[in-house]
Parts: C-alpha cells; structure tokens; sequence
C-alpha cells in the first residue's frame, strides 16, 4: 500500500509554524540553561574561593567582579578552571544533542558576552556608577574573558568523552570480531 | 522505547546536584553583596561584650506616620548610666541595616570598648526612605515627599525619652556616608542646638533641581546647599560651635567640593578638617575608616565646644591619657559582668524547663493510666488533674526553652536542656515513691557536674544570624532528617527526631535574633515556618521510634543528635564559641558528651516511673495535646 507524501499548502504551513515554535521554545530553554549554568560557575566558583589548596597559580582579576571592594575579585587560575570547566560540562551534558559547533558558537560568543555584561553590571553597583556609563567605557579585566574560554571548552567534553567511548569501542570490535561474533550480547 | 541505563542515571543526577550546589552559591555569592559588600564579617572579640540592637517606633508629626530607628545600647547599657549618642544616616538608595550588616558597627563598637579604646556610646540609625522603598531618595531634607530633617529631630527628641543618653549638644554626634553624610552636615547645620559634631563619608554640599528637589524654590536649593548659607549663620557658629570631619575618595566626583567646603567653615568658625582618600564612591572608602570614625565620634562627645583652640590642645592630651588607661584595663568590669549573669540565668532557666517538660510528660501519663478503663477520650483527660497540670507545666516549660534559646547560646542550651533529666527523675521519683539506684545517682551527680563546669570561662559571644550559613546548613540537615527518617528503623527515626528538633531549635533562635531587630515583624519570617515544621517533624518522628523501639535509646539518641545539631548550627551559623579559650572550650565539649552519656540512664529510670500505665510517648520535648487522643485509639 503507497502513502501520499504531498500535503496541502495549510498543513504545510502548520507544519512549519509548529517548527518555528518549537525551536524559539527550544532556544528560549538553551538561553536560560546558559543563564543558570553561568550562575552556578560563580556559585561553584563562589563556594570555592576558601580551598587554599586550590590556590594554585596567577590571580585572575575580575573573576568574582562582585567582591571587588572587599579586594577579593581576584581569584587563583585554578580554582577559576575547576568552576569554569564543572559548569561548561553541565552544560554541554544538558545539551549533548547539540552539535558541537553550535554549542562552542553560543557558549563562546553569548555566554562570553553575558559575562562581560555581568562584569560591567557588579563594577557599576559596586562603585554607584550609572550602567550606561561603565558599558560605554569600563572594558573588563581578564576574568570574563577567560571564564568565557573555560566555560566553552568544559561545554564541549562531554561529547568528546562520548566520542572517545565510540572509538574505543569501535576498536574493541575491529580487535576482537571473532569473541563478538561468538557472544553477540 | 530508549533505556537509559545506570550510568547515564548517575551522571545525570551528579550534573543536577553540581547546579544546584552552584546556583546556591550563587545565592550565598550575591547574598554577600547585598549584607556585606563582599567584606567579610567583622569577628567579635573573645572578650568582647555583647550590646543589643533594637527597632524603636514612634508617631512623627514630620512624616504624618509611625516611623522607626534602630538603636544599638552598648554592652553594659543601664538605665543609671548616660551615655553619647552617635547618629548614623544611610545613603540613597541604602537603609539603616547596612550599618549593621555591611558596617558591622555594632561588633565594631563592642570590640572597641573592649580594647579600651572608645567610651560607651549608643548608636542610632535613623531611616531616610521614602515609603520604606529602599530605591527612594529623600536626601534626609524638608520636601514634598516627607520632612525627614524634621524627623531625625523627632528622633533624637525620642532617643533622649526612651533612653539613658547625654542631653548636651556636644554629646551628640551625627554623621553618614554619600546622601546621608550631606544630611549629616545640612541638618546639622540647620540644628546647631542639637548636634555638636558631624562626620561627613564622602558628602557633598550644594543642591540641585533634581530627586526630590525637581520642583525647588532657588530659595529652597539655597537654603539646603551648605556650602553657599553656612557664612550667613556665622553668628549662630559663634554661639554654637561645631565640630566637623570630612573625608571622601579621590576619584569622587564630590572631592572637588571638599576643600572649597573646608575653608568656607573654618572662614565662619567651625572647627573642620578634611582627608582625601585613594578610591571612588564606595564602601572600600568607607569601610577602611569605620573604626576610626567611631574613635573620633567617642573623642569628640564630651569634648566641650566652647574651648578655645589653646584650651583645646590641653584637654586633648589629657583625653588622650585618659583613652591610654583604658587600654590597661577593661573601663567597665562591673557592668561587664551583666551580660554573662543573664545567659547564666538562661541557661538555668534552659535546665528549669527541660525538667518542666519530662515532670510533666510523667503526670501526664500517670494522669491516664489513672483514669478508669473506656474513659480515656480527650474530654475525660480534661477532667483528670494530674493530666491538666501535667499539661500546664509541659507548655510553661516549653515556653521557658524558648525563651532560653531566644537568650542564650543555642550549642550551650540544648546540654542543659538534656540535663534536665537529672532534676526531673529526682523530683518524680519523690512524687511517685520510687527507688533511685546508685547507678542513676551518680548519673544525676556527674550531669550537675558536667553542668556546673559549662559556666567557666562561658563565651558570651551569641546572637548574630549568619542567614547564609543557617540556609546552608539546614539544606543539608532537613533533607538529611526527612530520609533518614522515611527508614523503618527505630534507631534511625530518634536520630531524624534529633536533627528535626535541633533545626527547630536553631529556627526559633533565628527568629530571636531577627525579632531583635525587625521587632514582631520577624515572627513571619520564613524561619518560623521552619521552626513549626520540623517541630512537627520531630514530634512525628520521635513518636514513631518511640512506639517501635525502647523509649531509652530513642530518648538518648534523639538528645544526643539535637545536642550535635545544636552546637554545629550554633557554632557556624549563630558565630558561638563553645568557651573563650580552646581548653575552656573542651571543657565544655567534653561536659555536654557527659551529659548525653548519662541520658540514657535516666531515661531508663523514667522509664521504669512512666511502666505503671500503658502510654509509650514519654520524654517527647514537645507537649502537643493530641498526644491524648492515641490511647483511645
């Protein structure tokens, strides 16, 4: 028995409205996991900042821009890359169906832009400044930028874990077809 | 259909938790910012006293409403001693709480008066906000929307009512940081008959037709610019003399208006002097001067502002010396002595109303095993005596531990709350003509021991909410509670009782410490909510491990995990110390382990008091009065 594949001009277009509402509804939901991941980089980052044992290399100005008076905005490279890297993976694992490209191109160019946003914000609340005035004219110090780096790179591991898996697995096969074709389970 | 096996499970669960953890370091991330700037609280002293903060209302006929303040009274206050009174106004947008919270005066002032290196003195914090909105802008002036210059006055009027202050003008210090340092120096200025010196955090002093001023009268721009009328009330500065101290950050778009400002003042007589500051318009200009802004206000009160400049010199080095023999010694080891004598008195009250609660569990349950056999429903237990008294002391005695964790250390309470055992078993045993071993007695004895020792060397330092900490702690600790709980283990049921009534414990203290400040208001808070439910939470628990386990262990346990909670909640989220050095500190330790370690001897002795009846729910710590209603059942 053949199906029609030809459908009506409305159908289409329902079809195509569908689409379109689906994917602003998934974008929507990838923009407001990015903001709660990037949030949780500061938590974590946040909740790190008392392990002296992580104190481990240069201070990186401007990673905490919120505690910037109190002078503890800066904080050591590592502890910065244990936040940064643990919150890029969360999400990269929530959307480990996107393709990497997408998810570098968002992390590294939405995110990286709502860091520096937020770096701007902290500095003009901390020193009572107008926020139009510091965005035209505070550029951040490295903190966001390199955030940003971390929280790209910590986005895209986890499919390269996955792919890592797949070949490894792949060669186990090709190694050993005879044991595979003997248990096929 | 797709199956996801276990390890996708995992590592699923263990991305969620890395985000929740995250996010709520976020929270604690910006929570630190909006009640500390990012500073790090100030650390009491050991030997520091603690003072009491209070919210003050009262009708102002400025505002056309009830208005409030907040009021520190130094440790030791007494109605019999007067002290000076500094005045701090907050900035816009801002409030009175950011002198506590971001400021830390209080603790600031405590440790000072510690060190010998400031007088008493009372702070007060008016509030400048228009409608309670923190993002108004009053600019502390006589406007349209609200004469809050007027109302500081009612407040200083009402200070001076309600408290024991110094009435002169030169006893008065009033100051503030941005809008509320310009308020400082303009009323002030306007009010020469009631302050006699201002410190002025970055202040400026001219007006212009914007805020609250949007509408100004030139008259009225003028008559609120400091700078430009200070020369027309020259003659006034003659009779009135003021002190003024200024400071502002060098990248301040007001240090420009600070040397102009200066001389005007000096021109017209008033003793001024000014610092510039490296910084902006923030509080990393503030805070590094906060100790020394409360020095100078000590120095200044009392100062007599007639002296002339000579004169003055004199009795400079002579305060100067007076402050060097406060450095020898603590100025007021008599009324030092106050504070410690009332935690002491809460503490006994704590021991008071454990033994209150079990006294009255045990009449409650003799009361009903009196009664004659098909007449146990609620409205007989009402007509029993013995149960209506056991009742009555239950609830006075829960009523006292409130107010004894309300007053003294959480950590230290919940030890003598479980040392109530060895005044009740005792009294009951006298009550209903039973033997105590020699085994119970001792037990009796080692806890008044162990007991006794916990006031040496006691830590009066209690009594500041670290919200951060207590929400961290209790998102671990109810979670914790409500699945050990679920377990169909008896033993574990007491352990999840524990933790529930330490929570609950630690969330009546919240409420204590915000009560201080926000007054009833604090009773809705969300720590009250807490409180009730894991009340409940404990009651049902405990009531579950009692019916399936011998009532002596769940009593230990559940005491012993309250205990643990206690100290744990009090130490990191109340900033307790156990005592005031590290050996008095295991002394305590090692009396409260004493005390939890007889517990379970004297629970068995209550035991064997309540075995006459056939009720099992003794020793709950919590008189609720369906607690009737099971045995008919």
């Amino acid at each position: 028995m053949s199906k029609s594949t030809e459908l009506d001009p409305g159908s289409m277009a329902l079809r195509r409205t569908t689409r379109a509402v689906v994917a602003a509804l998934l974008g929507v939901g990838a923009l407001v996991l990015l903001l709660l991941t990037l949030l949780s980089g500061f938590g974590l980052l946040y909740g790190l900042r008392g392990l002296h044992w992580l104190a481990v290399g240069p201070r990186i100005r401007d990673a905490l821009p919120l505690l910037q008076l109190a002078g503890y905005d800066g904080q050591p490279l590592a502890r910065v890359a244990a936040a940064w890297l643990a919150a890029g993976l969360i999400f990269g694992l929530a959307l480990i169906q996107v393709s990497s490209r997408r998810l570098v191109l968002t992390t590294s160019v939405v995110g990286v832009l709502l860091l520096l946003f937020a770096s701007d914000a902290a500095y003009a609340l901390a020193d009572n400044l107008r926020l139009s005035h510091v965005l035209w004219v505070r550029a951040p110090a490295v903190g966001p930028w390199f955030e940003g780096l971390l929280f790209a790179v910590g986005s895209t591991l986890p499919r390269w874990i996955v792919r890592l898996q797949r070949s490894r697995s792949d060669a186990l096969i090709d190694s050993e077809p005879a044991r595979c074709l003997a248990d096929p389970a | 259909m797709r199956r996801f096996g276990l390890g996708r499970v995992l590592v699923a669960g263990a991305a969620v938790t890395l985000m929740v953890v995250g996010l709520l370091g976020a929270y604690s991330y910006g929570a630190a910012y909006y009640q500390h700037r990012g500073f790090a609280a100030i650390p009491q002293l050991p030997r520091a006293g603690t003072g009491h903060l209070l919210s003050e209302d009262f009708y102002s006929s400025a505002l056309h409403r009830r208005a409030d303040y907040l009021i520190y009274l130094p440790p030791g206050y007494t109605p019999q001693h007067h002290d000076p009174v500094l005045y701090l106004l907050h900035g816009m947008p801002g409030r009175p709480q950011v002198f506590i919270d971001i400021a830390n005066m209080d603790v600031r002032l405590d440790n000072l008066l510690s060190e010998g290196r400031v007088r008493p003195m009372i702070l007060v914090y008016p509030d400048g906000r228009i409608d309670g909105s923190t993002y108004s802008d009053s600019e502390w002036a006589n406007t349209p929307s609200g004469d809050f210059e007027s109302y500081v006055v009612e407040v200083v009027h009402n200070v001076d009512q309600q408290f024991s202050t110094l009435p002169e003008r030169q006893d008065r210090v009033i100051g503030g940081f941005s809008a509320g340092a310009y308020g400082a120096i303009n009323i002030a200025l306007h009010q020469l008959a009631v302050f006699g010196s201002v410190q002025v955090w970055s202040g400026y002093f001219t007006e212009t037709r914007s805020g609250v001023f949007a509408h100004a009268s030139p008259a009225t721009l003028a008559y609120n610019s400091p700078i430009d009328y200070v020369p027309t009330i020259k003659t006034q500065l003659k009779v009135d003399p003021l002190r003024v101290f200024m400071f502002v950050g060098r990248d301040d778009d007001a240090s420009r208006q600070i040397v102009p400002m200066a001389k005007v003042l000096k021109t017209n007589g008033v003793q001024a002097s000014y610092a510039i500051d490296p910084g902006g318009h923030d509080w990393s200009v503030w805070y590094p001067r906060l100790n020394q802004m409360l020095i100078l206000a000590s120095q200044d009160a009392r100062q007599p502002l007639t002296a002339p400049p000579a004169q003055r010199r004199s009795l400079t080095g002579r305060r100067r010396s007076v402050l060097a023999g406060y450095a020898r010694g603590p100025r007021h080891g008599g009324r030092a002595g106050r504070p410690r004598k009332r935690l002491l008195g809460a503490l006994l009250l704590a021991l008071a109303s454990a033994a209150a609660i079990n006294l009255g569990f045990l009449l409650q349950h003799r009361g009903l095993a009196s009664q004659p056999a098909g007449r146990t429903s609620f409205a007989a237990a009402l007509r029993n005596r013995a149960w209506l008294t056991g009742q009555a002391l239950g609830w006075i005695g829960f009523a006292a531990q409130i107010l004894a964790v309300a007053i003294a250390p959480l950590s230290l309470v919940q030890a003598f709350a479980a040392g109530g055992l060895a005044i009740s078993v005792p009294l009951a045993a006298g009550l209903f003509g039973y033997r105590i071993s020699r085994a119970q007695l001792l037990a009796v004895l080692l806890i008044a021991a162990s007991l006794a020792s916990l006031p040496v060397a006691l830590s009066t330092v209690h009594g500041r909410l670290n919200d951060t900490a207590l929400i961290w702690l209790v998102a671990v600790t109810l979670p914790a509670a409500v699945m050990i709980g679920l377990a169909r283990v008896a033993s574990l049921r007491a352990i999840a009782a524990g933790l529930f009534y330490g929570i609950a414990d630690a969330a009546i203290k919240a409420v204590s410490v915000e009560w201080r400040i926000h007054g009833s208001g604090a009773l809705l808070s969300g720590w009250t909510l807490l409180a009730v439910v894991a009340t409940f939470g404990g009651f049902a628990t405990f009531q579950a491990a009692l019916r399936a386990d011998s009532p002596v262990s769940a009593i230990s346990l559940m005491n012993a995990l309250a205990a643990l909670v206690a100290v744990g909640f009090g130490v990191f989220a109340f900033g307790e110390s156990l005592g005031r050095t590290p050996t008095a500190a295991l002394i305590h330790l090692l009396a409260i382990t004493l005390v939890l370690g007889c517990v379970p001897v004297l629970a068995r002795a209550q035991q064997e008091m309540v075995d006459t009846g056939p009720l099992s729910d003794q020793g709950s710590r919590r008189p609720l009065p369906l607690q009737v209603d099971y045995r008919a059942a």
